[in-house]
């Protein structure tokens, strides 16, 4: 049985490839694997203390600067996953020249694995999140149990992205410079930082369909308010997670052909 | 070669393989990523070949640089996709197709072992095993844990070796690597290849170089321009790669062991027997040259004999040669043997039998002693008017 041309034993082969990219992240590395976790810390660690101890930024109408932080947080946890995975698997086709030239393989799922990479990031995150939540006095809610489902919505989606990248990057090497720059500008574009209301009133109801921002919303309601965002912004979701998962697959496949003279 | 029809008797098939690859412009990538299927600029890097391996034999590709044969064996390995044409492979195929599948200098030997065992989907409880034979057949003792950096190339071929070869893999496709690494370990390869041969292996081992050839592939190829330019048994194959003479077995062939040796004292008298077959009535001639590797230099010519006419009859004929002092150093020389028959219709001398490294079969001359002065008294004649 296939779907999409992809057989079981293929994500078998995926997850052996996350596994590598690890490897070869931190490879040579004393503290190795640690950093993968010590990083996204530090840094949730530092818009902690600056935006909850120095700045005591507060959310409207919101008492502590907690839930400010938890606000940030959990809107920019994910972005670091979307960002990371969506770069790592740019650069996965061209990273692993050496693989595909010797190893009967199917690229693609180089692509898909270099998606996950933003998966540690994010667990780090969801897990933070979850222990400012606990400290701030929030109880655990049935709500949160969504949060895989849009992990997975969003993996499509990064996954998607990356591969259409990851086949383009190798006729063309400045995406690899651009994406990083390319999603800064969308993350400022996207109300991740600053709430919805801070925006020009004409850009709100553009942002209201703003993919990313559905996403991020997704995760805030349910983690902060215990509510669901409404039901047809997940169908649009979901419509574009498995269109942009499509998509970028397309792409991909089309281009794979033309490969290996250039790598 | 020619039989294609029942492909279930071979382990390696293709037909009419072509292999193109194309170099897209920007616009061309668009181009393809709407489905225009081009015609994209590119260059065939091979052009219909077709070819078959027995289960339990290895062939052999000859070819220059750019011939196609590595793009020949990575389509038959099915890491590109073949242009057109079929490939079958009766079983699962290990490559070598160039040393080291990672760029990663920073992992170890171990590491290294073990990420091309899982990518290669070898079972996980498995692996330990297989890792430990690796680590044993590559003799890298406590390296084997270092990083590969630290690793000289030799050292590295042994572990890129050895890991390919460690998985029982029923097809092997070897693309030159065994030019690498010491003498020592390079034997020690090729007695590993031929032991998975003889246990019903089969493969394909592309090189330039016709020696290797000779010691695994009892058939092959010579690759020109991405097709197959010959076919045929390895020994006339690389005759022709070579452009050395064509030999003509069926008029007079010397009939001496393979592992025939001649062993000789300095200054004592070196002499050994040949025994020759002559099928046909015509004047023979027989001619020696002994010649010596120097590394890095190649084979020096030493002595030479020319070849002269011998009195030889219809059958088996024996034929002693003596050389009354040898005039050698001690240490190890190659003896070549040359066999010519005269053509009385085209008045020519035709090569009817070699030994000698152009042929792969050289025959070792082995002088020992000392040398008890720093030269020889060579016999020479002269006088003052």
């Amino acid at each position: 049985m296939s779907v999409l041309g992809f057989e079981w034993r293929d994500a078998r082969f995926a997850l052996s490839y996350v596994k590598m990219m690890f490897r070869d992240k931190f490879v040579g590395s004393s503290l190795g694997i640690v950093w993968a976790v010590a990083s996204p810390i530090l840094m949730l660690g530092i818009f902690t203390f600056v935006f909850g101890f120095v700045f005591r930024s507060k959310l409207p109408g919101a008492e502590t600067s907690l839930s400010y932080v938890i606000w940030l947080i959990s809107g920019y946890g994910p972005w670091l996953a979307i960002s990371e995975g969506i770069n790592a698997s740019a650069s996965s086709v061209l990273g692993n020249a050496q693989l595909i030239k010797n190893i009967k393989m199917k690229p693609e799922l180089l692509a898909i694995s270099g998606a996950a990479m933003g998966s540690v990031p994010l667990a780090v995150a969801i897990v933070y999140l979850i222990a400012l939540l606990v400290v701030s006095g929030s109880e655990p809610h049935l709500s949160w149990l969504l949060i895989p489902v849009i992990v997975m919505v969003q993996f499509l989606i990064v996954a998607g992205i990356g591969m259409a990248c990851a086949a383009f990057a190798v006729f063309w090497r400045d995406i690899i410079h651009i994406m990083p720059n390319l999603l800064m500008i969308i993350m400022f574009s996207t109300p991740i930082f600053y709430p919805m209301a801070a925006m020009p009133e004409i850009v709100q109801s553009v942002s209201g369909f703003n993919p990313i921002y559905i996403l991020s919303e997704w995760y805030r309601q349910p983690l902060l308010n215990h509510t669901y965002p409404p039901i047809w912004t997940f169908i649009y979701l979901l419509v574009i997670s498995l269109g942009v998962f499509v998509a970028g697959l397309f792409v991909f496949r089309r281009l794979k052909p033309y490969f290996e003279s250039r790598l | 070669m020619t039989n294609h029809s029942d492909s279930a008797q071979y382990d390696i098939v293709c037909k009419d393989v072509h292999k193109r690859f194309h170099d897209l412009t920007r616009r061309d990538v668009w181009r393809a990523v709407l489905g225009e299927g081009g015609p994209f600029p590119g260059f065939d890097a091979v052009r219909g070949v077709s070819l078959c391996v027995e289960p339990g034999k290895f062939l052999g590709i000859l070819g220059r640089n750019g011939a196609g044969k590595s793009s020949l064996l990575r389509t038959i390995g099915g890491v590109y996709p073949a242009t057109s044409g079929i490939v079958k492979l009766g079983h699962e195929a290990s490559g070598i197709y160039e040393l080291g599948v990672s760029n990663q200098v920073m992992m170890t030997g171990r590491q290294y072992a073990r990420r091309w065992l899982e990518l290669n989907e070898i079972g996980s409880h498995e692996i330990d095993d297989i890792i430990e034979e690796i680590h044993e057949f590559s003799e890298l003792g406590e390296y084997f844990d270092r990083p590969i950096r630290t690793y000289s190339s030799g050292m590295k071929a042994r572990v890129f070796f050895a890991v390919a070869t460690a998985p029982a893999a029923k097809i092997f496709l070897i693309d030159e690597v065994l030019s690498v690494g010491d003498i020592y370990f390079t034997a020690k390869c090729w007695g590993r290849l031929r032991k998975k041969v003889s246990n019903g292996a089969s493969g394909i081992l592309a090189t330039h170089d016709w020696a290797a050839i000779l010691k695994l592939c009892e058939k092959s190829c010579i690759m020109t321009n991405g097709q197959v330019e010959a076919f045929g048994e390895s020994k006339e194959i690389i005759t022709r790669y070579i452009s050395a003479p064509q030999l003509e077995a069926s008029i007079a062939k010397f009939n001496l062991p393979d592992d025939f040796k001649v062993t000789g004292g300095v200054g004592n008298p070196l002499s050994f027997e040949i025994s020759l077959t002559i099928d046909a009535d015509m004047p023979i001639r027989f001619g020696f040259s002994v010649e010596q590797f120097v590394k890095g230099i190649g084979w020096e010519h030493i002595l030479h004999h020319e070849p002269a006419v011998i009195d030889v009859r219809s059958g088996p004929n024996k034929l002693s040669i003596c050389i009354p002092e040898t005039p050698l150093h001690p240490g190890e020389y190659t003896l070549n043997l040359f066999l010519l028959a005269f053509d009385e219709k085209t008045e020519r001398w035709i090569g009817c039998d070699q030994r000698g490294w152009v042929c792969g079969n050289e025959i070792p001359l082995i002088v020992d002693g000392s040398m008890s002065t720093n030269g020889f008294d060579l016999p020479v004649e002269w006088s003052v008017r």
